[in-house]
């Protein structure tokens, strides 16, 4: 009774200390940066894979000499838990800039979480990275301090209406009329608004425009919904547990519909393992992945997703991806500053163009922020799962391998 | 698909995914029947049933069509022992302070359960590839997916083995006579200690079978139980509170609702539909639909 009280309280204790953060005091020879990602609730894997891909980033440049214009300081991870809910985000943010002083951060994630807490940010005047995707985050509203890493949700759109159209003239698919399923939230309604304007500018008939919640339990529903439709092709915009259960309801349905996927749920690891062979041939749009071009002509990123796999049993994933070339770039704005003062280090990111060193690994190899905070150079990838690993096949300016027909 | 055919599937649809609630709802409204304790940890006793199933499906034959099923026993049994450990150490103890420690208890067993299950299992999603993910049988245009119609068939037999339990059985009539009186049983001779452990037992060990059911269509992580509870609460409240075989039909009928609700309005009020149901309940007839104004076992 006791061993299992005292075990309930250890693993309370560090669920509270992760929720409430690592406040590491902070020494001369260091300079403190945060990653305040979802770490608990629905959402974790997401943070967690952030999370191991900041760890390697930053011992990365820790290992290969810290901050050079600072005299060679190491940067200090401080990792806190930004939960699954806009106030916990809000609270998380609160409590880590006020508590330490942070040169920059990382992290969200999730368009819910980094509006809610984005005002925290400015008030301490600490820029943050971000790899939500919301269009109506990089607005001149946002107070200067929140930087895009990720394409915009818009932009999502408009790269799989693209591709439909590559597959259409390469392979003869005749597809006129799409269905829209998308999570009712900011991420999936952003990508939805880009896949439907766009659509209809390639002339495709939207035959379903459907929202759904985010934590449904069966599938078949929508699924069913797509058949009376007519629809040829399926645009969704899902997590990973509702990715499954919608491409699930499909092969139970006997439904030829293709589909091309919004990302998130449809290029995480966990579909892959969960389908088997079954994944090989989906398709979905991502914000980065392993093998675009400009990852596969660099040995030394290349040899950044090879350590990855290798330490976390698993192919590098968007997240990580992301998280990786976003702590590397706040390193690169650190080392342009010359100084861990956050409003400094703001304006050195506002001003940065890296094309090299580990925030290159964010394709096309290049990236500079625009007035607003948007990565100026980034545009979404279309993956294929072809031998249980998403290959980049589109577009051309940063495939690595040809699309098999889906 | 025609308008017959069209209602047919979300029928169907929706009774196969009201066994999933049901079979999560029987143990809870067992649990309030017998021992008038509302079990907020319940969720959290399906995500660990699913993490032993998937535990155990990782030990020998998860690819075979009935292989994935073997482990529904064993997650089962170890589930109800889960649940006698659970009363003995933890709700038996808490009743000496009366009933609300007891769902203060399991209110914070429920979000300490989900920290503990990341702590030790990872937020990792997790499924264990098998054929029944996917596989349908079809009949004309009318499809019935496998695990689900599984889950759905395990569903009702149970409640035919819980009913027969309760009413033909020694323990089922002891279970009656505490949750009419406690006072009454015991100075009948009936331990009401014995009984509440059994009762907790039965119902963790099939909420364990239910997390057994699922996962071979359903990753398993710590927020899981949350997905499925919440409709079994709603279940639970409108078929009336202590009704096992209401149970049941309160799980197929939100699941027939929210099918229906996503074929003719929108998925995205399948939710609402139910809440608005819940609510119209609780004013017209907060008894239950299937209740008679008391516990009925």
């Amino acid at each position: 009774m006791h061993r299992f009280l005292a075990a309930l309280a250890v693993a309370g204790a560090v669920v509270l200390t992760t929720n409430a953060g690592s406040f590491s005091a902070r020494a001369a020879d260091q300079i403190n940066i945060a990653i305040i990602v979802p770490l608990s609730g629905p959402n974790a894997s997401v943070g967690e894979q952030a999370v191991n891909a900041a760890k390697l980033a930053v011992a990365d440049v820790n290992d290969t000499g810290g901050i050079k214009s600072m005299g060679g300081a190491k940067l200090n991870l401080i990792i806190a838990d930004a939960t699954n809910d806009p106030q916990g985000a809000i609270n998380t943010s609160e409590r880590v800039l006020s508590q330490n002083t942070v040169a920059g951060a990382y992290g969200l994630a999730l368009s819910p979480l980094t509006t809610a807490a984005l005002p925290a940010f400015v008030k301490h005047h600490v820029a943050v990275i971000t790899s939500a995707i919301s269009d109506t985050l990089v607005t001149p509203n946002n107070g200067g301090y929140l930087f895009q890493i990720a394409p915009k949700g818009s932009a999502f759109g408009n790269q799989q209406v693209e591709f439909l159209k590559f597959l259409n003239a390469t392979y003869k698919m005749g597809i006129s009329k799409a269905a829209i399923l998308y999570v009712n939230n900011p991420y999936g309604i952003a990508t939805k608004n880009g896949v439907e304007q766009l659509a209809k500018n390639a002339g495709l008939e939207i035959g379903l425009d459907s929202a759904y919640p985010g934590d449904i339990t069966d599938a078949s529903p929508l699924v069913s919904k797509i058949e009376q439709s007519g629809a040829q092709v399926l645009f969704p915009v899902s997590y990973i547990t509702d990715s499954s259960l919608i491409l699930t309801a499909l092969r139970s349905a006997n439904s030829h519909v293709l589909v091309i996927g919004g990302g998130a749920g449809f290029i995480w690891p966990p579909i892959g393992k969960s389908l088997g062979d079954k994944v090989n041939g989906l398709t979905s749009v991502a914000s980065w992945n392993l093998d675009s071009k400009n990852v596969v002509a660099d040995p030394k990123l290349v040899d950044v997703t090879k350590r990855y796999a290798s330490a976390y049993g698993t192919f590098m994933p968007e997240q990580a991806g992301e998280a990786y070339a976003g702590i590397s770039v706040l390193a690169a704005a650190i080392e342009a500053a010359k100084s861990d003062d956050p409003a400094k280090v703001r304006d050195a990111l506002a001003a940065i163009d890296v094309k090299s060193g580990g925030g290159s690994l964010m394709q096309p190899g290049e990236v500079a922020f625009d007035a607003n905070g948007a990565n100026r150079y980034v545009q979404p990838v279309m993956i294929q799962w072809q031998s249980g690993i998403p290959h980049t096949v589109f577009p051309e300016s940063v495939a690595t391998s040809k699309v098999a027909k889906p | 698909m025609n308008a017959i055919n069209v209602l047919a599937q979300a029928v169907v649809n929706g009774l196969l995914i009201g066994g999933v609630y049901a079979l999560v709802a029987v143990g809870l409204n067992l649990m309030f029947g017998v021992m008038k304790l509302v079990n907020f940890a319940h969720g959290e006793f399906l995500m660990m049933g699913m993490y032993v199933a998937v535990a155990l499906a990782g030990l020998a034959l998860p690819a075979t069509f009935l292989g994935i099923y073997w482990v529904a026993v064993p997650a089962m049994l170890i589930m109800a022992v889960v649940g006698a450990v659970f009363y003995l150490l933890l709700l038996d103890r808490a009743a000496k302070f009366g009933e609300s420690p007891q769902i203060l208890l399991t209110i914070g067993l429920s979000i300490g359960g989900q920290g503990l299950a990341q702590v030790l299992r990872g937020s990792d999603f997790k499924l264990v590839p098998n054929p029944i993910n996917g596989a349908a049988l079809h009949l004309g245009s009318i499809y019935f997916q496998v695990g689900p119609a599984i889950s759905f068939t395990v569903a009702i037999a149970v409640t035919i083995v819980m009913a027969w339990i309760l009413r033909s059985t020694r323990f089922g009539k002891s279970a009656r006579a505490v949750a009419e009186s406690v006072e009454t049983a015991e100075m009948l001779g009936i331990d009401a200690r014995r009984v509440y452990m059994i009762t907790t037992a039965i119902a963790i060990g099939l909420v364990g079978l239910a997390g057994a059911l699922v996962i071979p269509y359903h990753f398993t992580f710590p927020n899981v139980g949350q997905n499925f509870v919440v409709v079994a609460f709603l279940a639970i409240v409108i078929a009336g509170l202590g009704s096992v075989i209401g149970a049941v039909f309160g799980g197929l009928l939100l699941g027939v609702m929210q099918s229906l609700t996503a074929a003719y309005l929108d998925i995205d009020l399948s939710t609402a539909a139910i809440y608005v149901l819940f609510l119209a309940v609780l004013l017209l007839r907060p008894q239950g639909l299937f209740s008679r104004g008391q516990r009925t076992l």
